[in-house]
Formats: structure tokens, sequence, C-alpha cells
């Protein structure tokens, strides 16, 4: 059993990374990736949104939400992405408050992110995925935190490339953005390479 | 809101958003599904279309009710509403174009997490009349797909050799003479189309262009 | 309401309830106008996929045609025995196995050494098609087949030949998440052409069916292989192994009971 929970992470870090195989939260993945003390500390919060937000909806799908789930014959399924994000943006919320008062330092850390994160597509899609491919409770614990392992670990390792990247001589144009695009792409190719592992 | 602000005329945000100001290539708004989506025509064209609805509609709704959101709340309430709207869509998908909502799959749903329709709503609806921001929504929806229909041109013909389904260059699984670029079809090459894409709207226009951090021919160092 | 202050705990509680009634209401509605035509489509498109591999080709309207030649039954997979009593037609068409895969009372695990489609449960009842030409003759048996693809899990029907149970007929993927133009292409006809006619086991009943590069077209593996997609080497292998496994383990005692003539009774 423990094996397959650690399949299922190393699969949802590396195979199925969501920066680099899916373009997910590529907004804040582009915009925010030019130093890495910064990218760390999304990356972290990233995490942090993610292991809360995928088990805390899974309940959700599966006690309210799914067909038949809180009542025979009522199928809810419908309202799912009103209540995900619903709850995405609750969960954000709380945690900021919480990390604000119990934990300061961790807050003036995070702090200016946690707000962007309602907004970021990986969180979102984190969710989606996890119910389109039906997990479990302890399984959506495992994919949470891998998923969002996986896009902090892209987003770092960008910054750190950025970080060189911008003592180079690119032509005018090139600077900046469109640089940072193919990058990326490259480093996507880079993570294709994992796409053969059998677990 | 004081009247003094200078509110754009309809045509000008309908048209400033599509080229000038294209949200993918200028604003870097929405990237996530702009590469996911283009590796079909098809796929493309449709979330280009979903995405001008919903933009184009949750526009005309926020500045609507712009006057009664209150501003601690208004993320959430713009929130709900684009949700809402994104439900519709799926919904409609799901009963009229099965095949194609199967293959967006979780894209639709991303919707309502893309930076252009809050971007819009937060940035544009709340502060100017509805017929602006039905202009402005439409507009950036449709630069939105230009950009998405561009890509998907691309990498469907020389990935697939066909577009929108139909034969272009036959290729040597069908019988035909093109052997297809496998790379366009995989993802990473949406972002070397997409940074490409910018590239060549920066050097033409310059003054998008980013100032250099470090001048690498000083003499002097 | 009119009076009261927008920016204050109560005003910011009325709008937003307020919000949420009017915007839940709209939805609703929506959707449960909608619903019909959802089901519809869910229908058509198995309905579609039925018939690609039936044989038969659509006259006048899908629903009519697929009335016409397709005859839907369950079966229980352990026993291979047809496991009809309790159901009603409609609900044998459109029997959810991939949801009742995951529900541990109508489902079984599938002990790791032998789950080669990486599904790791299976319904205990599969549907079983069969396609009737126009005197009532079963002319072939359509099976429902899924696993691990390399991105996602592909869903698929194959039709057998009824009288000997083993020679493929024709074969359709009618859900998948592969990369298009590489993976995608187990959508392409001509490659599912190259299953057509092809049998999975030998005549001392070894499976043999393959998909590799390079196959064997005169020599003695002929009849059991097919040639892989070019560039989606590790799409072909999942399709390979869950291939294997639904026609090589878990469909065997159906399979069994098919070619005896159990199933199907020649008059």
């Amino acid at each position: 059993m423990l094996q397959h929970y650690l399949s299922l992470l190393v699969q949802s870090i590396f195979i199925q990374n969501m920066a680099l195989a899916f373009f997910l939260g590529m907004c804040t993945f582009l915009a925010v990736s030019k130093k890495v003390t910064t990218s760390a500390g999304l990356g972290a919060a990233v995490i942090m949104v993610q292991v809360l937000a995928v088990p805390v909806n899974n309940l959700i799908n599966t006690y309210i939400l799914k067909a038949d789930a809180l009542m025979p014959g009522l199928d809810l399924s419908f309202l799912s992405f009103i209540t995900y994000i619903g709850v995405i943006a609750a969960l954000v919320q709380v945690l900021e408050m919480i990390l604000d008062k119990y934990f300061p330092a961790l807050y003036s850390a995070l702090g200016i992110f946690l707000p962007l994160i309602t907004v970021n597509c990986v969180i979102f899609a984190g969710v989606s995925f996890m119910v389109q491919r039906e997990y479990d409770f302890a399984e959506s614990v495992v994919y949470g935190f891998g998923s969002g392992a996986s896009w902090a670990i892209a987003i770092v390792l960008l910054a750190a490339i950025r970080e060189k990247l911008k003592y180079s001589d690119a032509p005018g144009g090139l600077r900046g953005l469109p640089l940072t695009f193919i990058t990326a792409g490259l480093m996507a190719i880079g993570f294709m390479s994992f796409s053969g592992i059998q677990l | 809101m004081s009247d003094n602000v200078k509110i754009p005329g309809a045509r000008e945000s309908l048209l400033t958003p599509i080229i000038a100001n294209n949200p993918i290539m200028v604003q870097v708004l929405g990237i996530c599904s702009s590469l996911a989506v283009t590796s079909s025509m098809k796929t493309a064209f449709v979330m280009g279309l979903s995405v001008t609805a919903v933009t184009a509609i949750s526009n005309i709704a926020v500045s609507y009710v712009r006057s009664l959101i209150p501003s601690s709340v208004r993320i959430i309430a713009q929130m709900t509403i684009i949700a809402s709207l994104v439900i519709l869509v799926d919904q409609l998908l799901r009963a009229f174009a099965y095949d194609l909502s199967k293959q967006l799959s979780v894209y639709v749903g991303l919707i309502i997490t893309n930076c252009i329709v809050m971007g819009r709503t937060e940035g544009f609806a709340l502060k100017y009349p509805p017929l602006q921001s039905l202009m402005d929504g439409l507009g950036n929806g449709l630069g939105y797909m230009l950009v998405l229909c561009i890509v998907a041109t691309i990498r469907e013909i020389f990935g697939s050799g066909t577009w929108f389904g139909l034969t272009v260059l036959p290729t040597v699984n069908n019988g035909g003479w093109y052997v297809p670029c496998g790379l366009m079809v995989m993802p990473p090459c949406a972002f070397f189309l997409v940074g490409g894409l910018i590239w060549l709207v920066k050097t033409f226009k310059k003054d998008l262009q980013e100032p250099r951090e470090y001048d690498t021919h000083r003499e002097d160092y | 309401m009119l009076k009261l202050n927008k920016d204050s705990v109560l005003g910011t509680f009325a709008v937003i309830i307020s919000f949420c009634l009017v915007c839940s209401v709209l939805v609703s509605m929506a959707v449960v106008a909608l619903n019909p035509f959802k089901a519809a489509a869910i229908a058509d498109d198995r309905q579609k996929n039925i018939i690609k591999v039936s044989g038969f080709e659509v006259e006048g309207k899908l629903a009519d045609t697929y009335k016409k030649h397709i005859e839907a039954h369950l079966i229980d997979v352990a026993t291979g025995e047809i496991a009809d009593e309790g159901f009603t037609e409609e609900q044998r068409d459109a029997y959810n196995f991939q949801s009742l895969a995951k529900k541990p009372d109508s489902s079984v695990p599938i002990p790791k050494d032998q789950d080669l489609a990486g599904i790791l449960r299976h319904s205990k009842l599969m549907p079983v098609y069969f396609s009737k030409d126009d005197e009532g003759n079963v002319v072939r048996v359509i099976l429902p087949f899924y696993g691990q693809g390399l991105w996602s899990t592909c869903y698929g029907y194959l039709a057998l030949d009824p009288a000997d149970g083993n020679t493929i007929e024709g074969i359709t993927f009618y859900d998948h998440g592969e990369t298009p133009g590489l993976g995608g292409e187990i959508e392409n006809p001509r490659w599912q052409q190259q299953w057509v006619n092809k049998k999975f086991d030998d005549e001392e009943g070894n499976y043999k069916f393959r998909i590799l590069k390079n196959p064997d077209t005169t020599g003695p593996g002929k009849d059991f292989e097919v040639d892989a997609l070019s560039g989606a080497t590790l799409t072909t292998n999942g399709v390979d192994h869950f291939t294997h496994y639904w026609f090589g383990d878990a469909y065997k005692p159906f399979l069994a009971k098919l070619r005896n003539g159990e199933i199907i009774n020649h008059e």
C-alpha cells in the first residue's frame, strides 16, 4: 500500500508536473520567477494551500456533491466549480488569518503571495484532476502535496535559470518574457524524459 | 465614479485589446490554457469562443452591479459571477458538443481561474459602464482567441498535417508523404511558439521591450 | 435595503447572499433544462462508438439503427456467465462500469502481479453488446476494454467474431487523453484496421496477440501481430498490456463459454 502512495507521489511531482507537463499556473510561473528567494516563498505557499485544498474538496465532493451523496437521487455535481473556487478562496483567507496570528514570521515571508494563490490555476486544477481521477481521501492528501511540490520545484528551477539569464546579451525583442518562455519550453522537454518511468 | 475619469469609447475598447494591447502577448494574461489546448484547431477555437463569451458576459454583469458590490468582498462576488457563467458554458458544451468537452476536460473549468476574465472584470468592468465593458470583454476574448488560433494553426498543420481536422498535408500514417513533426504536438512546443510570437511583436513594437539589466558591451568592467 | 450601507457588515452579507441566490437559481435552472440534452449526448456518443465496430452503417437515425442491431447484456466477469437478472434493457445498455469499478461492493481488486492494465479494480459485471443482422443472428460480440496508456486511461470497444470467439472484427477507442498526433493516433482508422482479422489465441489456446515494432507479416506471427504506432511506444505498450489483461485474462471465462457455444445458440 505504501508503495502505491509513493508511486503516486513520484508520479505527481515528476511525470505529471503541473507547470511543465500541464502548463498550469503559468501567469505566476512566468511573472514571479525573477528571483530564487521569492519564487521559493511562492512555491511553499502553493504547497501549503494545495495540501489543504485538495483533501478538503475531496471530502466535500464525496459527501455533498457526488450523485446520491447527500440524499438519493440528488446530483449536485454541476455546482462543483463554484464550490471548489469558493472553498479555495475561503481556505486561503483563513490560512492568511491563522498565519498572521500565530506564525507572523512565516506570514511576512508568504503574506504577499497568499491572496494571489486564489486565482492561481494550479490549485483549482489540482482539485479538478483529483475529482476527475476519483482519488480517495488518503490519495488526495498525497496528490495535493505532490502536485504542489511539482509546481514549486519547477518555479524555483526556472528562477535559478533566469538569475543567470539576465547577464546574457539577448536581442532586444527576446529579452525578458520571450526568453523565459523558451527556457520553460526547454525545461519541459527535459521533464518529458520522466514520462517513460514505469511505477 | 467621478466624472472627470476619461471613459474610453466603445469602438476603442473593442479594438485595442485585439492587437495593440493583446492579453496574451502584451499583458501576459491567460497563458495556461493558451498552451494546453492549442494542439488542435478545434479545441483552440472552442476554447477561444468560450473565453470570449465568459469575458464579455461577466464584464457586462459586473459592470451593471458595480455600484452594489462592497469592496471588501469584490473578489468573491466577481468569482461567483464568473464561476456561474463557466458552469453554464461547461454544461452547454456537454449537452451540444460532447466530444469537444471530453477533449477539453478540466480546461473548461480552468476558465474560472483564467486571469484574463478576472483581470478584465477587476481592471475594467468595475470602473466603466456596461457598453464599454462588453466591448472590452469581447475585444480581450477575441485577442486571446486570435493568439490561440495562430498557435493552433501552426501546431496542427505541422504536427498532424490537418487544419480543423481537414487534411492539409497527407501524413505517412494515412498513406501520404508528410512525416509529421512530433515536436509540434508535444506540450513544450507551445512555449516556443508563444515565445516566438511575443518576440516578433516586440521586435516591431520597440516600446514594449524590456530594458537590459546589465550592459554586456561596456568596456570598463 | 436601499438605505443599507453596502460596506457595512450587514450590507456585505445581504449583497453576497442575494448574489449567491440569483446565481444559483440561474445555474440550477440552466442545468435542469440542459439535463435531457446531456444525457442524450452521452448516450449518442456510446451508441455511435458501438455502431462503429458493429459492422453496420447508420441508416437514418442513430438511435433507430442502434435499437435494431444492438442488444446489450451483462456478464459476470469471474464466471463468464450472462448476468442480466434484475436489470432492465436500458440499465444494461448504459451500465456504468467505470464508476462502479471504484465502489467496493460492485467491484473486485486485481492482484498487483496480474494488473497489466494498471486499473487496480474492475467492475464485477461488464456489459457486452451483441450485434445482430436483420434475421436476428449474432454477427459480432462487442466488449469494452480499457487501461492505462501513457498519460491517461484509454477506453475502447473491441468486436469479436462470435463463431470462434477469437478473431478481432474491429476496435475503436472512445475516450483517452493521449497526445494528439502521437499516442492519440490510436484513434487513427488505418491503424485500427490493422487489428481486423488478427487472433488472440493460437490453436493450443495460448495468448499470442502483440502490438510491436516490425511485426511479423509473413511468418507464424502474421495472425497475431499489429504494428506499433511510431513515436508513441509507451502508449502502444499500454494498449498492448491492457488488451492482454482483458482478453488474455479477465474475459477468459466468458470467451471460453463463447467458444463452446454456451452464450449464443446457433440454431
